[in-house]
This record gives structure tokens, sequence and C-alpha cells, in this order.
């Protein structure tokens, strides 16, 4: 037997307890820096969190082109274990983290032997024969099923799963696109599925289904932002190589319109030569740069790498004149970062540093814990200092105070900076010198 | 505990985090942002410079003055440096935008007042009215002479709004498409009209805020200042014609007078309450009626045009979460009653 | 004959821009920085100024907004790699906005053009 209800927003009644911790459960995934696998599992969990709210178990599908496929399922094995998972999560000061970190454990543990059973429950939503529980996305129509043994439209494979009569299928909706399906029942109880459950559980559906859209879009969003550091680069390239190019240009048309004047002819020729170098130099500092991948960060010692630099050759010239002092703070410790990439950082800060601090000068590094969370590696030059439009200006690509200078350093050591999850901030005031700071998460050590 | 709102017309969902409450001090930056030091020596919108922009389309003058020199109170010039100039088509195959700026490109500058630093919102009420009278002039001019989708008109105040000029300004820029907020609104009315409520869902949503009055910032006989109810930005505000209409170049001469006093209470206030801070100014009306009546019939049943104001505030600042999803921590109604508070305005 | 004031940060550029702006005829003069030009300017008189924006220090808008400041007659073209400063409304000071390109053509047009207008 089929019942079909409508999606209906539930009158939230601010009253209710039990409609305010799932809610907020559920707004929370919003916010909480989790995978979506995470999260979603989180809003599983919200609907499955006890006697009280909602329901015994659940599983969640996710559209992958046109395969609506089971993705995730919370489901107890016996009263037992329910009874103990509720418990749990009606403890007071159970937190959003804590109920991640306690669902992480629960799937990976049941998955095993669920696994492939799961992974049979994928259903093409074009299929002509499609049945339920994908059969309710692709009507995007919450559909209540009772006596399921004898009701034809449901798929044996996942009532093989799932084993209970009674069920209730959620699509999860979002911008009229079918992102997903959540199917609940109270396997455990046996409790019938009321009215007052299914209103809750539609918002439930409806916030999930946008969340999932939100996500996607939001990888959307990363994506174009990398597009845009692209366009950003796109731009620095742009300028970066068109100057060589004009030259190259330039002179070329000359000789052409004037082959004859031998000097003449060496001289632009040379200059061109110097100019297809410059362009090569540039193509290899671009390709060094936009190969930055996002790794995995791994926690590394970096007394030994600090120490290295200051043994480097190129380094140990520019401080000639110049006095490097160095000063790594007690019980400093792991930082996350990949050890090439940080080298490459300090380096560029370094030398920078080196560059404008005069003869007799002194740059500063010093590496201390800022709290549990952070490490900082600060460098302080002698020189002469930013003002505030030169600050704002600095990690712009192309920018540069030197000569020869790409412009690039800076936007590099941000880069790495990012990829790792820290970051770098600058201080500084003309007359006062320049301090650069770079923050790195900390390691707990064992 | 977070509360959920949905924009009935656009469909967007604003999460408004209402944890801390909000002390008046939280909505005011910092002392030295704001504080413009304009150290540059030259304006090119300011009078004596007129040889520098492209000769005027349009201005409002001293009756004994002529074009391109002082005189003016507001002066109308199209876009010295566009993107791409007007040219031959080249042989590539263009699309879409690229294909209008080969075209006729129209994009023009309202150089607001002769005045370097009076803005919008110190304009006389006089002068703004003639102000929204010029926007209304140049979107009818246009949209007769050319067979542009929509016009854009706009401002930005600030270099956080992406204003590279202090002198104040606005723009009107012609384009070939609807642009996306524009066409979610009149799809999002459309629906609303056509299934729920027969009419005009705008008109229907300003009755309740009237009775309401929650959100109200400011209202006159013809216009209405409010803070949305869904609002996506701290202290977003929108200013909106309480008489129905769906064509903004519709607006009669004593409309653009009430219309002038509104925006000038709504400018006000933001200035005073909130430090003077950066701000986009958008106007939503209807695209090209030559076009719209194709595209959209009926569209004047069930758009309603109207100003939408959005702070940059850095203090408090609100944050989209992917397209169509927003998180702002400040209700609309706290920034009304905050905006409300009483002032006295130089008129 | 006229004199033309060049500002362009890459030497090599500066090299070429002096060379064929001479072969067409002008006086040319080359500085390297909005500083260097902001002397020249103060001390000589030149016909028409030719920019770029990008410099390290003082950038060429800034450059434009000071000549502006002393003196409003002076043609000036922005002679940049960049179509992004079009949006900034401050470049309206100059006559010109040419994006460099491996031809002078375009730059001696200009030049020509804005010449013969004043």
């Amino acid at each position: 037997m089929i019942e079909n209800y409508r999606f209906q927003p539930s009158n939230f009644n601010p009253d209710s307890p039990k409609e305010f911790v799932l809610l907020s459960i559920i707004a929370q995934s919003f916010f909480q820096p989790f995978s979506l696998e995470d999260n979603l599992l989180i809003i599983l969990t919200a609907l499955t969190s006890g006697r009280g709210i909602g329901f015994n178990r659940a599983m969640l599908f996710l559209k992958e082109g046109e395969k609506l496929k089971a993705t995730m399922w919370l489901g107890p094995r016996s009263p037992e274990e329910a009874e103990a998972i509720w418990t749990m999560l009606s403890s007071p000061g159970i937190g959003y983290a804590e109920l991640v970190d306690h669902n992480r454990d629960l799937i990976s543990r049941t998955l095993e032997d669920l696994q492939p059973k799961l992974r049979a429950l994928s259903f093409s939503l074009e299929d002509e024969n499609l049945l339920l529980p994908a059969l309710a996305a692709r009507r995007k129509e919450i559909i209540l099923v009772k006596d399921a043994l004898n009701e034809p439209l449901v798929e044996p494979k996942f009532l093989d799963f799932i084993g209970m009569d009674t069920f209730l299928c959620l699509p999860l909706i979002a911008h009229d696109e079918i992102m997903g399906e959540i199917v609940v029942d109270n396997g455990i109880t046996r409790a019938p599925i009321n009215t007052k459950d299914i209103e809750l559980a539609s918002l439930c559906a409806l916030l999930a289904g946008n969340y999932i859209y939100t996500t996607s879009l939001y990888k959307k969003v990363v994506e174009m932002e990398k597009m845009a550091a692209l366009g950003e680069m796109a731009a620095f390239v742009s300028h970066q190589l068109r100057n060589p190019i004009v030259a190259i240009g330039g002179f070329t048309q000359q000789l052409l319109d004037n082959p004859c004047n031998p000097e003449r002819c060496q001289r632009n020729l040379n200059i061109i030569q110097q100019e297809i170098k410059h362009l090569e130099k540039i193509i290899y500092k671009l390709s060094h740069f936009l190969k930055i991948r996002i790794k995995e960060p791994t926690p590394i010692d970096f007394k030994p790498i600090l120490t290295g630099i200051l043994e480097r050759t190129d380094i140990k010239a520019k401080s000639e004149n110049k006095k490097i002092s160095l000063r790594i703070n007690q019980g400093s410790p792991s930082i996350l970062c990949d050890p090439v990439y940080f080298e490459e950082a300090v380096v560029n800060l370094l030398d920078n540093a080196l560059d404008v601090t005069p003869a007799g000068g002194r740059v500063l590094i010093r590496a201390c814990p800022k709290n549990k969370k952070w490490l900082t590696i600060v460098i302080k030059d002698s020189g002469p200092g930013l003002d505030e439009r030169d600050r704002e200006k600095i990690f712009t690509p192309f920018y540069s105070t030197k000569e020869n200078g790409l412009g690039l350093g800076l936007l590099f050591v941000r880069r790495i900076m990012e990829t790792c999850g820290g970051k770098v901030e600058v201080q500084s005031r003309p007359g006062h010198g320049t301090m650069f700071k770079l923050y790195f998460k900390a390691k707990k050590r064992g | 505990m977070p509360e959920l709102r949905k924009d009935m017309v656009t469909g967007r969902w604003v999460i408004l985090s209402t944890e801390r409450s909000k002390r008046p001090d939280d909505f005011r930056p910092p002392e030295s942002f704001g504080v413009k030091k304009e150290s540059l020596s030259f304006c090119p919108f300011c009078p004596g410079n007129e040889s520098k922009t492209p000769p005027e389309v349009y201005s409002v003058r001293d009756d004994h003055t002529g074009p391109n020199q002082p005189g003016w109170k507001i002066r109308v010039v199209p876009n010295k440096f566009p993107a791409l100039q007007p040219g031959p088509p080249s042989t590539k195959k263009l699309r879409g935008v690229n294909q209008w700026m080969e075209g006729t490109g129209v994009h023009e500058v309202i150089i607001e007042t002769p005045d370097h630093s009076q803005e919008m919102a110190d304009l006389e009420l006089e002068h703004l009215a003639e102000l929204i009278r010029v926007f209304r002039l140049r979107t009818i001019e246009i949209e007769e002479q050319y067979h542009h989708q929509y016009i854009q008109i706009f401002k930005n105040k600030g270099k956080e709004a992406g204003a590279s000029l202090f002198h104040p300004h606005s723009q009107l820029i012609a384009t070939p498409i609807v642009p996306k907020r524009i066409k979610e609104e009149i799809y999002g009315a459309e629906r609303l009209f056509r299934n729920n409520f027969r009419e005009c869902a705008f008109c229907r949503m300003l009755n309740e805020e009237m009775s309401s009055s929650e959100r109200l910032v400011y209202r006159n006989e013809r216009f209405v200042v409010l803070a949305p109810f869904a609002s996506r930005f701290p202290f977003e505000m929108a200013i909106y014609p309480l008489e129905h209409s769906a064509f903004f170049r519709q607006i009669t001469d004593e409309e653009s007078r009430h219309l002038a006093e509104a925006l000038k209470q709504a400018l006000s206030r933001l200035k005073a309450q909130l430090s003077d801070p950066a701000f986009n100014l958008v106007v939503h009306h209807s695209p090209n009626p030559k076009v719209s009546n194709k595209a959209w019939p009926g569209i004047d049943s069930y758009y309603h045009w109207h100003i939408e104001l959005m702070p940059i505030l850095t203090k408090v600042a609100g944050f989209e979460l992917g397209t169509g999803f927003y998180i702002n921590p400040v209700p609309p109604e706290l920034a009304a009653d905050y905006l409300r508070k009483k002032l006295r305005i130089k008129s | 004959m006229k004199k033309i004031l060049v500002v362009e940060d890459e030497k090599m550029l500066g090299l070429l821009y002096e060379e064929e702006l001479t072969k067409e005829g002008y006086e040319v003069v080359v500085v390297h920085d909005a500083d260097a030009a902001m002397d020249r300017v103060k001390s000589e008189q030149f016909d028409l100024i030719v920019t770029d924006i990008r410099m390290p220090g003082k950038d060429g808008i800034e450059l434009i907004a000071s000549i502006m400041g002393m003196r409003k007659d002076i043609p000036i073209i922005i002679n940049t790699a960049y179509q992004s400063y079009k949006d900034d409304f401050m470049t309206w000071a100059a006559d010109a906005y040419i994006i460099k390109s491996s031809s002078l053509d375009e730059l001696k047009e200009k030049i020509k053009e804005l010449l013969q207008e004043s």
C-alpha cells in the first residue's frame, strides 16, 4: 500500500525541544567544517537520534549522474545497540564534533559486512520500470510505504536489505533538482510512522537537499576561485610575457626595416636573445608556482630545516656583512607543512629580508608556539619598512620593488601557507623594518 | 539558535544567526575606516575638466552655459575607455556579451554633482529628484534607440564597493542579457502571481510590511524603505514604490520627488548610523519593454520595480555559502530599529 | 620638433620606444619611474607624455594625477599591458589608452593624432 504526502513546511514550534534539537543539529551542518559525508551522516543521526525523535534507522542515497546510489546506512543491529547509541546521544554536552567522531566509528564497524549489499542498491533514474524507493525521488514525492512485502512497486533488493514492511521515502530536492533520497524506518521499535513524524522528516529532507546542493555549489565556487586565481595568473602572465614580446617584436621589426646596419644587427640580436632568456625564466618560475598542488600536509620537524637554510650557499653569500639571528622556542611542536615548500617559503622571505637589510643590519628569525593550535615563524628585517600602500600591494602578483624581481615570491609564500592550512601576515612601518609572520598548524606530539 | 528565512520571490534561503545580542558599537567600523583622505590632486569629473571626459550626451545645466563647459548640475558622459572599442566586426564568431561589445556598447557615467565631496546622501532634495529624472530619461532614450534587453542602473560608493573615483557618480549600462538576479526575481514573481496570489507578490509583501512595520525604516506617501524579511546582508535595504509598477521608466516627476526623499532618508541614515560605509545601490526594474513584452508577457502585472541598497560592512559581515544560501548575523528587524532612530537630516 | 616623455620601467622597451619615436621625428626622453618623470615635467617642456601604469614605486595613474595637478593641457597616452585599468576612471585624465603590442603602429598613430590636435 502506498500513501502520498506533500512537502509541507512544519509549523516549527520553538517550544518543542525535539524539533529544536533536530533543526539545530541540521542547521549546524551548514557551518561545521566537516566533509560532506560527515555532515550528511549528522543529518541522518538527527533523524534517528533517539526514541523520541523521529525514526530508528536511515539510509541515504545520493544522485551520481543518472543513478541513485545508496551511500550510507545508519542502522543499529539490535535493540541493545540502539539503546546504547541513543543513551550516548542524549548525554548532556554532546556536541557536533563528538557526534561526527561517534558516527565515523559506527560506520566503519557496521559497513564492512554491509558494504557489498549497500553498493548493490544502485538504481538508474532513467529506468522505465523504476521501483521504490528510487521511484519517489524521480517523482519528487514523499511516499510512505506500508505492508511493503505485498507492494509490487517496492524493489526487492531494497526490501531484502532493510527487512521492514513500513518505511518512508524522502526525496532530497533543491532548486527542483534531485539531489538524493533518504529512507527511514522504525526497524527497532516497530513504532508506527505518524503524520507529525512525516512533517518533521520532510523539513529535514528539505534542508538536507539544499545542503547537498550548496556543497556542490561550494565546490564550484572553489573551482571558480581557482579559475579566478588562474585569471589573476593569466593577467600576470600576460603582463610579464608581454614586455619581452614587445621588445622582441620591436627590435625584430627594426632589423626587417633596416637589415644592413651591422652594429644595429648585432645589438638587436643580443637584445632579442636576452629577452628570450627572460621569457624562459618566467615560464620556469610560473610552472614551478603552478605546480603547488594541494597535498595532505604532513607533520614535520622544522628545526633542522631552519638550521639547514642558514647553511645554504646563497643565503651565506647574501648575509656576508649582516647578522642572522635564529631562535627556536623550547617545546616547539611539529608543524603541518610539506618540507620542501616550507624551505621555499622561509628562503623566499629570508632572501627578501637580506636584500633590504643594510650592511651591519640584522635579520631575526623566531619560531614559537602561539597556542595549542598554532606555531608562528617570524622573519624580521631591519630595512626601511613599508608604508600602508605597499603593505597592501606586496601580495599582488607582479609587484616588486626589486629591479629584476618578478614579484612572485610573496604570492608563492601565501600560496604555500594556504595549502598547508596556515597563513602569512605582514607588519611594517616606514623606518621600522618589516616583519613577516608565518602561522603553521601545530601537530601534537605523539 | 539560527533562524531560517526564505525570500519568497527569489527562493533564496538566509540563515540569521542570532546568538550574540548586538550592541550598537558592534556596527560601527573602527575610527580610521571610511575616513578617506583624498591625496589625488586631480579629478576628471570635476568642473573645469570637462575636456577630459568624452563629450556629454546629456546634462542639467545653467541656462547660459553650453555643453562640455562648467555650469552643469548633473552631467552624463559615455565611458571614455570602454573594454572593447566599438568597431567593424571581426571574422571570429562572437557570442553574447562579446557580440554586444563589438557593436554598440552603451556605458554611461552620470556625474551626480559638480561638488567633488557632496555625497548622494547630502544632495538637495530637488537635485536628487532631478538626478532620478535623468536616470529615467536616459533609460527611455537608450531603450528606444537600441534593442538591448536590459538597462543596469547602479552606483558604487567607496573603494570596497568597487568605486575607482571619489567624486559621486552612478553608471548606466545597457546589456544584451537580463542579469541573473533580475531573471530570478521575474520568474519567482511570475510563479507566485500565477500559482498563489493572483496579485503582485511584491504588493502583497508591502501590505504585510506596512501593517507589521517591524522592518520599516521610513515611508512617505509614495515610497517605503524597509529591511527585507530575508535580508542577505547586514543592514540591507530596499526602496519600493507603494503603487504597483514594473517599469522604473514610468516614474512621474512628482513620484521622483518622493523617491528622492526616501532615497535621501535611506542614505543619510546609513551614513550617520554606520559611519559612512561603502555601498552598492542597484535599480531592479523590468527589461526593455520592446523585448520583455515577448519574453515575459504581462510582466507589468507581476513585477514591481525597486531599489536595493547594500552597505559593505566589515565588523559585522554576512557571507554567501554557495549561490542561494546566505548567512546574516544581523536580523532585519534589528537593523530597521537601529536605522529608524531619530536623526536630524539636513534637507 | 615635438618633445615626448616616455615613462617605462622596462629598460629594453624604453630603448625601443626611444629609437622608434626618434625615427618618427620627435625628440624623446625616457625615464624609468614616476618620480623621475615628475622631476622632468617640472623642469622641462614636453608636448606629449607616454606612460606605463605598472611601475615600481608610484604607478602611472598617480603620476598622471600629479601631472594634472600641475598642468592639464599636456596630452597623455597610457601605454600598458593591462585591460583592467580601464575600470579605473582616473585613467580618464589621459587622452588615450593603448594596450602594448608587438607592433608600435597604434602608438605612433595616436601620438601623431594627439600632436596634430594640440
